[in-house]
Order: structure tokens, then sequence, then C-alpha cells
């Protein structure tokens, strides 16, 4: 199970993206945004991960997405791109490491938040408590796409 | 088959006992950005931030590349290259602004 958290009432979660391309992991700060189509991040994050966002955001690369809060252009990041969420349980003592594989994600040069689309969050059944301030996703197995699980004790 | 190939090398190629590392200083980096998010509203609203180490770094949201690469560097100078795996970097809105992302 991957756990998230509220922030300024918007639901977020927190993700370690992995890829051959990518130059170290880093954790990443998502909007859980079951509104979105397609995982994006923004051009901060891109940066952060060492993409070389010139040769992503090429003219000829461009996609125009439809939003509620108008259209706006994306760009193409291809490889097989890991997210790794991580949960701490102080009952066992234990990490559990959830890796999720997607084929690309996107970059978003105008979006001021990452966000976590249907492409991966269709993979999950949600559950978002305002309540205990909780947001669990937890894994549907038959939702498609790779993905890892294991735990491991805390060194 | 190909898919099946590049999941084998991520996995081959991922440490465990790095990312445990990323995970927990970002968790630390994160506390720090809740406990003080009130004063971090009121001084950066409309920013980018990074924490890092009790530390914050600011500059300013960007859609142009060129500005975005500069801003960066700053971010990469202030808080340190070896540093940015596990910062706590995000947009902080400006108070009642709405977002339809």
């Amino acid at each position: 199970m991957c756990q998230g958290y509220f922030k300024e009432n918007r639901p977020k979660v927190d993700a370690i993206l992995y890829s051959q391309n990518l130059k170290k992991p880093k954790l990443i700060n998502f909007l859980v945004d079951t509104g979105a189509d397609i995982t994006t991040i923004t051009l901060a994050d891109a940066l952060k991960l060492g993409i070389d966002v010139h040769r992503v955001i090429a003219p000829t690369r461009r996609m125009d997405v439809g939003g509620v809060g108008g259209p706006t252009d994306v760009y193409p990041i291809e490889g097989t791109i890991g997210l790794t969420f991580l949960d701490y349980s102080s009952e066992t003592d234990k990490i559990s490491f959830h890796i999720e594989f997607l084929e690309r994600i996107n970059l978003g040069p105008r979006l001021s938040m990452s966000i976590l689309g249907r492409d991966l969050l269709d993979r999950f059944d949600i559950e978002i408590s305002r309540v205990s301030g909780r947001i669990n996703l937890k894994r549907n197995d038959f939702g498609g796409g790779g993905h890892i699980c294991f735990s491991r004790p805390i060194r | 088959m190909e898919d099946k190939e590049h999941i084998e090398r991520i996995l081959r190629t991922l440490d465990l006992g790095e990312l445990q590392g990323v995970v927990k200083r970002g968790i630390e980096n994160h506390k720090y950005f809740e406990e003080n998010y009130d004063r971090i509203v009121k001084e950066y609203a409309g920013r980018i931030v990074a924490v890092i180490s009790e530390k914050i770094v600011s500059v300013p949201f960007t859609s142009n590349i060129s500005e975005a690469e500069k801003n960066f560097d700053i971010l990469e100078r202030e808080i340190g290259k070896e540093n940015m795996g596990s910062a706590h970097i995000t947009y902080i809105p400006k108070p009642n602004e709405i977002l339809m992302l």
C-alpha cells in the first residue's frame, strides 16, 4: 500500500523516480489527480531529475492536452520509469518498497505541481479520508502495468 | 520483451540502501516543511522552495526553460548537488490561489 497526505487540502504522495536515463533516484512530490489522464512532472522536477529538457521540450514532440483550467502543452519522456513508494511499519520495523513501472511520463512546462494521473492511478483502489487525513493507494492486481512489492528490515 | 528488459535493468541497478537514505532524509525535510508551513506560505507564496536540513531556498516559478535552468543552478548551488535527491522541492501556492491542473 502507498500512503499519501494532505497539504492545503490537496492530496499528495511522494515517490522516488528512477530509470536508466535519470542520473540518480530523486524524491518527487506529486498531486494525486484522479481527473488527469497522464502523469506529468513540472519543469523544476524535470531539472531535479537531470532530464535534458532542451531535448524533451521540442516543437515536434509537443502534445496539446485539454484541461478544465484550459489547454496546455506537454512533452513525453519515454523509457521505462520506476516510481518507488516507500512506507514504514513500526509494528514490524520494516520498510516496504512498492515499485510501479510506467513506459513514459510527461513534462508540463506550465504546470506548477507534478501530478500523478490515471495512467498510474487506475492501477490502484484509492481511499481518501478527510477525517483521518490519510490517503491510501491499494494496488489492484488486475489494474495492469508492471509492479513489484517487497519489504526489508530497517538497517 | 523490451519492457521486461528495461525493468530488469532498472532492478539490477537499484540500490535499496540509497533509496532508503533518500527517503529518510526526504522525510526529515518534509517534516521541517510541515512544521514551518505557515511561515513558508507567508514568505514564499507563488515561488518554488527547496527545503534541506532546515534550510529554505526559493526561486520564482517560471515556465521559461532558460530561466528555470538558471533558477535550478541557484538551488543546486545553495543546497548542494548531493542533497538534491532528498530535498523537498515544491511550488507554494498563493493564499486562496485556485489551481485547476
